[in-house]
């Protein structure tokens, strides 16, 4: 290959678009990353640099409202993550570990459906089961409905784990007298973690973003930190709130990154 | 051997899947049957239902019978207009995700395994970003003073701003980058298996690199195409939030239309059911089309 | 004590799937493998071997027969309660313990004390010798190291039975040969029964006391190393086994202690029946010759049992290879060490005459 031009790979045209994609998916972010540090309360004119309103993110006004519903955001991502990754870690070993039985593609379907369903639609009808069922909306209906909508989101990175982890690993811990709960937590567990660390982070994240099923839910005087900004932003985007977003998307940041780095650990460890 | 031998497990089968049928059956699938059971009530003025069975919803939906309900029924255009206008910015969006998500996810296939990392892992951040935040961000940038416009007005390359916002074309861009990293990854994840050698034969057989791109490289990527259209239409159909925050009253979509029949006492619970339904049926529809399109060309589920 | 049985596999069928898109993985299979014996089951891919190793490991569900070991079914015994222990085909290794934690496991789960371990362990890694490497994980090993810890592994618990899956197959050649050496000098030492599957015949005739041969879930042969080779039941135990010419012919007459034999293309021969049963005459037959068991000699020559036109020779090293045609398609395949002063005296397109050992010559129906 004597240069770009002889690579028939190469489609010039292709790189302007990759950057223009990154453009596209950071420049919004950046540019609110980069006035949340903005001294000036006009949220467009630059009065040079501040941390004002991290400050006021967490003394001011406004601050206890957006405390209370980081707490509730927290616990219940927690929460409903911890219990979505049991759930999707047993589905997974049923659906990969108990060869083919009736009724494993409809289980598939069924655990990947609130994936395929616009979100919208998922809320109404969690709304309406709540209603119908007499369970008061507030705190607890937003942690069931979110247990629910986040097991395919844990299942899917613990699934893709297990299927690279070959099952003659539990037989010899079997062979070598394991009960089935010692083979899985001595030998299966450990193997499958960096896909339920990914699992777990995944489902956390999709829970603490969640904004529309929540927003459905929740019922009056409850709200998680989307709810709330969302609620801040019908009366204009404050620089607070760009503070607040800023701080929010600091800590997706760092999700992914922790799950790349368990991605990472798990490929180290196959060979 | 592995799919046909006793597994470990397999005698715990049953108990293993019992959680997730449980929870999917109680807290999915049973909501949407009530769901389906709701759109044919009669809606309370108090934002609740009245169990009389009636075509009520659906009838609103698609039918005009006047002010008081008693002139004959002509076809109700507006619904139907927000609906026909949910599938188009649907559709918009997922054609221009495709026209920026297939250059950029082919491109990244081929870098070296380093850089590869690199640009998935970029492309990956945004969509573990808060939506809502996103959206927001959107807003703040295309706002008529706005940065961009700000910008813009600076440079003198315009002397009035750009009205952006509360337009279709705010929303389109919305949707667009709201679910663009959901058509680059399924469509790299397809580019991955591909083999550039098919490249080189048919380059080898005298083939350009534009018909090579039309003819080899598509064809052969085809099912992580379909995958990436979809995953972007169908949370582009339900979509509330972009059409909410940057189309405003005149630029609803489907999603904007349920969630004001469960707001407050305007609401009416079993319109916005019905509503669902419809864009229930409109998704099971595209994906019954996918998984026939799978289940024709072979194409295993991983 | 030493015909003591180890392992007694009666009628044991095994079919995948259910109703008519069943498929048959075994089938009606019956050996009794002796303590202490190292007991080969040989066959190509696909033909039941590993099916057969997993049933009796307890990894695999079959629907008819009875597996008995020492005295007692373990047909209804799941795998962690059967005195067996396997070595995987690709180790199985546990990736995130050290070597010593992976040859400790299956004491550990036995409720062993940490003593006990710690010295049986220990054991062990020296009967392995890789005392040095107790500390490591599988993954700083080498394949071969790996492959001996995997044994230890299985060792360890003191089963009464061993099973190899492939275990060799991994490796290459170098080691594959010392591994052999080592698997002999281990189960020796040690007096355990060991089941061993392969589908490579060299490394099954030079390691077993018996071998067990199998193809599409039956049981051809089972016998020694010696009697499989030299005495194969059957045409597929005879083809599989080493390299043969098997020739069409028809038994033209028996007498006490030997048969008439006419080859298709009209020579015939005599073939000794001191030891295989006595076909019937008019049987359709094939004639197993090894190359090894002919020479050449001049076509006139009174031992030229046959005659053909040689057609090709190819030097293989250590021997030359003569292809000779006793018939317009019949192809006779003759080996004669490079050594031998003879091998250039002829040429292709000479008329040969061959030399059948023939009490090495079987006559085989099916």
């Amino acid at each position: 290959m004597t240069g770009k031009s002889q690579d028939i790979r190469h489609y010039s045209g292709f790189l302007p678009i990759s950057l223009i994609c990154l453009v596209l998916l950071y420049g919004p972010l950046i540019i609110v990353m980069i006035y949340s540090f903005n001294d000036s309360p006009s949220i467009t004119v630059w009065g040079g640099f501040s941390l004002r309103w991290y400050d006021e993110v967490f003394h001011g006004l406004e601050a206890p409202k957006f405390k209370k519903a980081a707490f509730n955001s927290f616990t219940i991502a927690i929460m409903a993550a911890s219990t979505s990754t049991v759930i999707a870690v047993c589905t997974a070993l049923a659906m990969l570990r108990c060869g083919n039985f009736r009724g494993k593609a409809v289980t598939f379907g069924l655990v990947s459906l609130p994936l395929m369903v616009p979100e919208i639609v998922t809320a109404v009808a969690t709304l309406i089961f709540f209603s119908t069922i007499g369970f008061k909306a507030g705190y607890a209906t937003i942690l069931v409905a979110h247990i629910a909508f986040c097991i395919p989101f844990a299942y899917l990175p613990i699934a893709a784990r297990l299927q690279g982890i070959e099952s003659f690993y539990e037989e010899a811990a079997v062979d070598l007298y394991a009960s089935r709960l010692q083979a899985f937590f001595q030998i299966l567990m450990p193997l499958m973690l960096p896909g339920i660390i990914s699992g777990f982070l995944l489902a956390f994240v999709i829970s603490l973003d969640d904004f529309i099923i929540t927003n459905f839910v929740k019922g009056a005087g409850v709200e998680t930190l989307p709810t709330a900004i969302f609620g801040a932003v019908k009366q204009g985007i404050k620089p607070n709130i760009m503070a607040i977003s800023t701080l929010l998307l600091m800590l997706s940041v760092i999700f992914v990154t922790l799950s790349y780095l368990a991605g990472k650990m798990g490929s180290r460890d196959k060979g | 051997m592995t799919g046909t031998s006793t597994g470990v497990f397999s005698g715990l089968r049953n108990w293993l899947l019992l959680p997730s049928w449980l929870v999917i059956g109680v807290l999915v699938l049973s909501p949407v049957f009530i769901m389906l059971v709701y759109s044919f009530l009669t809606k309370e003025f108090r934002g609740g239902v009245i169990w009389d069975f009636t075509l009520a919803a659906y009838d609103q939906f698609f039918l005009d019978r006047g002010l008081f309900g008693d002139e004959p029924p002509k076809m109700e255009w507006t619904y139907i207009n927000i609906f026909w206008r949910s599938i188009w910015q649907a559709l918009l969006a997922t054609l221009l995700c495709l026209l920026i998500g297939f250059p950029t996810a082919y491109f990244i296939a081929t870098r070296p395994p380093s850089a590869r990392t690199v640009w998935l892992f970029m492309v990956t951040v945004p969509y573990w970003v808060n939506l809502l935040i996103r959206t927001v961000s959107m807003k703040f940038l295309i706002r008529d003073n706005g940065p961009v416009n700000e910008w813009l007005l600076a440079t003198g390359m315009i002397s009035e701003p750009i009205h952006l916002i509360n337009t279709p074309i705010a929303v389109q861009l919305g949707l667009f980058y709201s679910y663009l990293p959901f058509m680059v990854l399924p469509v790299y994840a397809a580019m991955e298996r591909y083999s550039f050698s098919l490249s080189e034969a048919a380059a080898d057989l005298y083939a350009s690199k534009w018909f090579t791109l039309w003819h080899i490289v598509i064809p052969s990527v085809r099912p992580g195409i379909i995958a990436g259209c979809i995953l972007v239409f169908i949370p582009s159909m339900g979509a509330f939030l972009a059409p909410d925050l940057l189309g405003g009253a005149r630029n609803f979509m489907i999603g904007s239309l349920i969630e004001e029949q469960f707001k407050g006492t305007a609401g009416n619970w079993p319109f916005g059911a019905a509503a669902s339904m419809i864009l229930l049926s409109a998704v099971l529809l595209v994906l019954l089309y996918y998984t026939h399109y799978q289940s024709k060309t072979g194409i295993a589920k991983n | 004590m030493a015909d003591e049985i180890a392992i007694q596999i009666t009628q044991v069928t095994k079919f995948y799937g259910s109703g008519t898109d069943s498929t048959r993985a075994l089938h009606d299979i019956s050996v009794a493998i002796r303590h202490n014996e190292f007991f080969t089951l040989l066959g190509p891919s696909g033909c039941g071997k590993t099916t057969l190793l997993r049933i009796i490991g307890g990894f695999e569900d079959f629907q008819n027969g009875e597996i008995i070991l020492h005295g007692n079914s373990i047909k209804a015994l799941p795998a962690n309660k059967r005195p067996v222990n396997t070595v995987f085909q690709h180790y199985a290794l546990f990736p995130h313990m050290s070597i010593r934690d992976n040859i400790g496991f299956g004491l550990k789960m036995l409720g062993k004390n940490a003593a006990e371990i710690r010295e049986r362990t220990d054991e062990m890694l020296d009967l392995v010798k890789l005392t040095e490497y107790g500390h490591r994980r599988p993954a700083q090993l080498s394949g071969g190291q790996q492959q001996r810890v995997a044994l230890a592994r299985a060792l360890a618990p003191a089963p009464r039975v061993v099973l190899l899956d492939e275990p060799l197959s991994a490796l290459d050649l170098k080691l594959r040969q010392s591994m052999r050496h080592e698997l002999r000098r281990i189960r020796e030492s040690l007096g355990m029964t060991f089941i061993f599957v392969t589908h490579d015949q060299e490394e099954a005739l030079t390691m077993s006391d018996r071998i067990a041969v199998m193809s599409e879930g039956e049981l051809q042969q089972v016998g020694s190393p010696e009697d499989i080779y030299n005495n194969p039941a059957n045409i597929f135990v005879a083809d599989f086994i080493g390299q043969t010419n098997l020739i069409p012919g028809i038994v033209k007459a028996t007498t006490a202690d030997a048969a008439q034999c006419q080859l298709a293309g009209g020579q015939s021969i005599e073939v000794p029946l001191a030891r295989q049963p006595t076909p019937n005459r008019g049987d359709t037959v094939k004639l197993s010759i090894r190359p090894e068991h002919m020479d050449i000699c001049q076509p006139d020559s009174d031992s030229a049992q046959i005659t053909g036109v040689l057609k090709e020779q190819v030097f293989l090293g250590t021997d030359m290879q003569f292809l000779i045609e006793i018939d317009d398609s019949i192809l006779l395949m003759v080996r004669l060490q490079s050594t031998q002063d003879s091998l250039h005296r002829w040429n292709p397109g000479d008329q040969v005459g061959i030399r059948v050992n023939i009490g090495f010559v079987r006559l085989l129906t099916s």
